[in-house]
């Protein structure tokens, strides 16, 4: 028996979304994590009406770039603030992308080693990511 | 791979497709969903399968023997 499910993710594990971040590029040390939201800025030190509890500030993103950040939502998952400019240069769809696949398989690899599992990870030639877990009794 | 285990694609837009294989009870569904969890996503598809049918040596013999 067998029992297969597609599906898309959504962020909800703050680490797994920082690990994700990493994967990307980004330090761990550019990356600014906070217990109630603070406020984003522009490119011009200008206070944004988006606030976030997940930073990278600009200096971090490029030049002329704005913060970028992550909100935590009352469901628990994030949503990502990242403005046109940014969605043009360094945080482009093929990027943003990398980050949800990065994310699914960070998620995913710290709920089932936690439960002691074994999580074998590999890169496919077609940009997938093949993850086998085992360890199941 | 014959002991069961979850293989998991991870495509470039970040959706994903879990199977549980060679789960020989509804265990199968436990693991997916677990899994699912983790990802906090919206399901857009599901199955629940049997797996093949795996013949045991003999009748293998018998099948390679008719041919």
């Amino acid at each position: 028996m067998s029992h297969y499910v597609e599906c898309k993710p959504g962020f909800k594990d703050q680490q797994a979304l920082i690990d994700a971040l990493v994967a990307v590029g980004f330090e761990r040390s550019q990356i600014e994590t906070h217990e109630e939201a603070v406020a984003l800025y522009g490119y011009q030190g200008d206070t944004r009406p988006q606030r976030a509890h997940i930073i990278i500030r600009r200096q971090h993103v490029g030049q002329a770039a704005n913060d970028v950040g992550w909100e935590r939502l009352p469901n628990g998952t994030y949503r990502a603030w990242i403005s046109e400019y940014d969605g043009r240069h360094r945080f482009i769809p093929e990027v943003q992308d990398r980050i949800k696949q990065e994310y699914a398989y960070h998620a995913v690899s710290r709920q089932q080693r936690a439960m002691g599992r074994t999580v074998q990870r590999r890169e496919l030639e077609n940009g997938e990511i093949e993850v086998v877990i085992g360890g199941y009794r | 791979m014959r002991h069961k285990h979850v293989r998991m694609i991870i495509r470039q837009d970040g959706s994903c497709a879990v199977d549980a294989i060679n789960f020989t009870d509804a265990t199968c569904t436990q693991a997916t969903q677990q899994i699912m969890q983790a990802l906090a996503g919206q399901v857009a598809e599901e199955q629940l399968k049997p797996e093949a049918q795996r013949l045991p040596p003999q009748a293998n013999r018998q099948m390679e023997g008719s041919r």
